[in-house]
């Protein structure tokens, strides 16, 4: 899953994007508010954590652009404005959840991994596509209730495919959600991780789970069982 | 229980006036009225009389009394009579009337002319009046001649009528008069309540409003619907009084709430530095853990310490102590704090005028003063510029003033300069000011009773504090 954080303090900034790539989170950083906005119509986010009082362009403008360019992004607000009026405002303006300052990491982490269920109609932070569970929360795979061993980029590929059930997602897409948007990656590399997932996954048991589909992309379906 | 108020002090006073008046007014019309009723009554006995009188006559045969009942009716009747009685001087009886039935009327020496009327118990039991008059019966014409002289036949009549239905009337009118008093005073009551109740309308309608005040909502104005040109000056002061603390008010919950907000940004900094490395400690790095968690608490320090300058400073009475000050001595050393950060911006300080000009003020806030502005002036000079300071002396007053050049400010933003926590960018990131140095200043300025002005020309940024007491030869410090 791919993170905005758009905060003028360097070091919430610097912590922030620590603790969300530790969880497994990709994160594109700043704390401008005008290359904030353009990150936002730039690239496709899971959520952004907007601060309010940004330079160049506070939070509050960026959210309205955001929204008048009909980008459904999550978009949490991180402020030190903690009056009601100022949650109401944000609230009121397309924000979808209001978080004041000072706020611990893991009820940021919480409220994000929230509005992300919310976005992907999740009711809980396991997504089970036959044998294989994934739980968002955790960031583990398991199939037939034995974790695998994935690495960072492994488990979020999946995610990601997972999240977009049925929908075939191509390298480029992948390559944007899942680095950094100052990381410059090739095909290639999104080739090497599936590779690496499709063998672990399929010692595990789950053969084809991820599907190739020439010359657009990567898709994993759902079980012919689970349809309705 | 009587309360004290407005209402019940017009009520009250107006009452006593109105009671005041009303019984002078009463005792007097009494006194007047009572006088010309037993006057009249006492006229109206006299005149009878004299009709008596001109009824006795002199003649060669002695006196006579030419009385006929059917004309004088009253001194035959049985119930309610009236009385006479003709004596000498002697005493001796000349002629009574009817209804004495025989009996003597009191008199007492008298002389010719004069009336003398009393207050008698009368034959039936009731009370009188007497009238008694001392005459000469009046001579036939014929026998009338300058040898016959007036005291020759001295003669009394006395005479004598009921007074008790004047005593009535008497009464009544005491009775008008007493008991129109208190119903006066009811009506009048009841008049000036319904006044005053109408008077103090708008008065009520401010209390209720008052009372009802929203403190968060002190900036709406309060209206009075029955205003009243009295009111309307009342209504104007307590509105702007209203004004003038919402905008207290106001500036307090902006301090307050920037105050909280330039803590929250380091505590979140702190609070998430903190859980990250205890969660992943490998994935920081220790050295820029320790870096950045030091700085974030030396900007909570230098938010907490200048809350605490504000609240020192703004605490009364402060005990100063007033000194002579070498003023380009105190820049010199000040200059030092900040050369390091003015050397890497380029930046040259000169201070222009008599090196050795003095003043006589507060040491350590006159520092303060002299060190805040100095600081600001580095931090928002142009780079490869002059920051300027100079003492001008006027009399026995001087005016400091310090002028940096900075591309960081408007016009428009110079009224909020002095304002807690203002800063000019939305950010509010900087490490070293965070918005308080030149309330600070102000406060300082304020307690030392000197004036801060400050200007903007063309980038030219200058501050001005005036009104410092120069030393020249004849001052001695304190």
């Amino acid at each position: 899953m791919k993170l905005l954080i758009i905060e003028d303090s360097e070091r919430l900034r610097k912590s922030l994007s620590t603790g969300f790539k530790a969880l497994g989170f990709t994160v594109d950083c700043t704390g401008d508010g005008r290359e904030g906005l353009n990150f936002a119509l730039s690239y496709a986010y899971d959520a952004i954590i907007l601060d309010i009082m940004l330079p160049s362009m506070d939070g509050i403008s960026i959210l309205k652009e955001v929204r008048d360019k009909r980008i459904q992004t999550n978009i949490l607000i991180l402020s030190a404005m903690n009056q009601l009026e100022d949650r109401v405002k944000g609230l009121n303006l397309g924000a979808d959840d209001y978080l004041c300052k000072p706020f611990s990491f893991d009820e940021l982490n919480a409220r994000v991994l929230t509005l992300i269920r919310r976005y992907y109609q999740l009711k809980s932070n396991s997504i089970e596509i036959g044998a294989v569970s994934l739980d968002i929360q955790m960031k583990q795979i398991s199939v037939n209730g034995t974790v695998l061993r994935l690495t960072s980029m492994e488990y979020s590929l999946v995610e990601r495919l997972a999240l977009n059930l049925n929908r075939v997602l191509s390298s480029e897409q992948l390559i944007n959600h899942l680095f950094d948007s100052c990381v410059v990656t090739s095909k290639n590399a999104i080739e090497v991780h599936i590779s690496s997932t499709r063998k672990k996954l399929k010692l595990a048991g789950v053969a084809d789970f991820i599907q190739t589909h020439r010359g657009f992309g990567y898709v994993i379906r759902k079980p012919c069982s689970e349809n309705p | 229980m009587f309360r004290k108020s407005i209402k019940n002090n017009i009520i009250l006073s107006s009452l006593l006036g109105v009671g005041i008046i009303l019984t002078l007014k009463a005792t007097t019309a009494n006194w007047f009225i009572v006088g010309w009723l037993e006057e009249n009554f006492d006229k109206n006995l006299l005149a009878k009389a004299q009709v008596l009188l001109t009824l006795v006559e002199e003649d060669d045969e002695g006196i006579e009394f030419n009385f006929a009942d059917e004309f004088m009716p009253e001194f035959e009747r049985k119930e309610n009579p009236e009385y006479f009685q003709f004596r000498y001087v002697s005493g001796r009886v000349f002629e009574s009337s009817n209804s004495l039935k025989g009996d003597s009327m009191p008199f007492k020496a008298s002389s010719p002319g004069v009336q003398l009327f009393s207050d008698v118990d009368l034959y039936d039991g009731q009370k009188g009046r007497l009238l008694q008059l001392n005459f000469i019966p009046q001579l036939d014409e014929e026998l009338r001649s300058a040898s016959r002289t007036a005291s020759d036949d001295e003669m009394i009549l006395l005479i004598s009528r009921e007074r008790e239905s004047l005593d009535f009337l008497i009464l009544l009118v005491n009775f008008t008069l007493l008991f129109s008093i208190p119903l006066v005073l009811l009506f009048m009551y009841v008049a000036i309540r319904i006044a005053t109740d109408r008077g103090l309308r708008p008065l009520e309608e401010l209390k209720t409003q008052l009372e009802t005040l929203d403190v968060n909502r002190l900036v709406e104005p309060i209206k009075i619907n029955s205003s009243v040109a009295d009111m309307e000056s009342i209504v104007k002061v307590i509105n702007q009084a209203l004004e003038r603390i919402s905008d207290s008010f106001r500036r307090e919950q902006r301090f307050t709430s920037d105050a909280a907000h330039e803590l929250r940004t380091p505590i979140a900094e702190l609070m998430n530095m903190a859980e990250v490395a205890k969660r992943w400690p490998k994935k920081v790095d220790q050295l820029e853990f320790y870096n950045d968690v030091l700085k974030s608490s030396e900007k909570m320090h230098l938010i907490v310490n200048s809350l605490f300058e504000l609240a020192r400073c703004k605490k009364t009475p402060l005990k100063l102590e007033i000194s002579e000050i070498g003023v380009a001595q105190r820049f010199t050393e000040n200059w030092k704090k900040y050369a390091k950060q003015a050397d890497s911006k380029g930046l040259r300080f000169e201070f222009v005028g008599d090196a050795a000009a003095r003043v006589i003020t507060s040491y350590i806030e006159f520092d303060l003063i002299i060190s805040n502005l100095l600081s600001n002036a580095v931090e928002y000079s142009i780079e490869d510029s002059t920051i300027s300071a100079c003492l001008t002396t006027d009399g026995e007053l001087a005016t400091l003033t310090i002028k940096n050049y900075t591309d960081e400010l408007e016009e428009g933003d110079l009224p909020h300069v002095f304002e807690s926590l203002w800063r000019k960018e939305d950010s509010r990131n900087s490490e070293s000011h965070i918005g308080m140095g030149l309330t600070i200043v102000k406060a300082y300025i304020e307690l030392l009773q000197l004036d801060i002005r400050v200007s903007l020309s063309d980038q030219l940024y200058c501050v001005a504090v005036s009104g410092l007491p120069a030393v020249n030869e004849q001052t001695v410090a304190p």
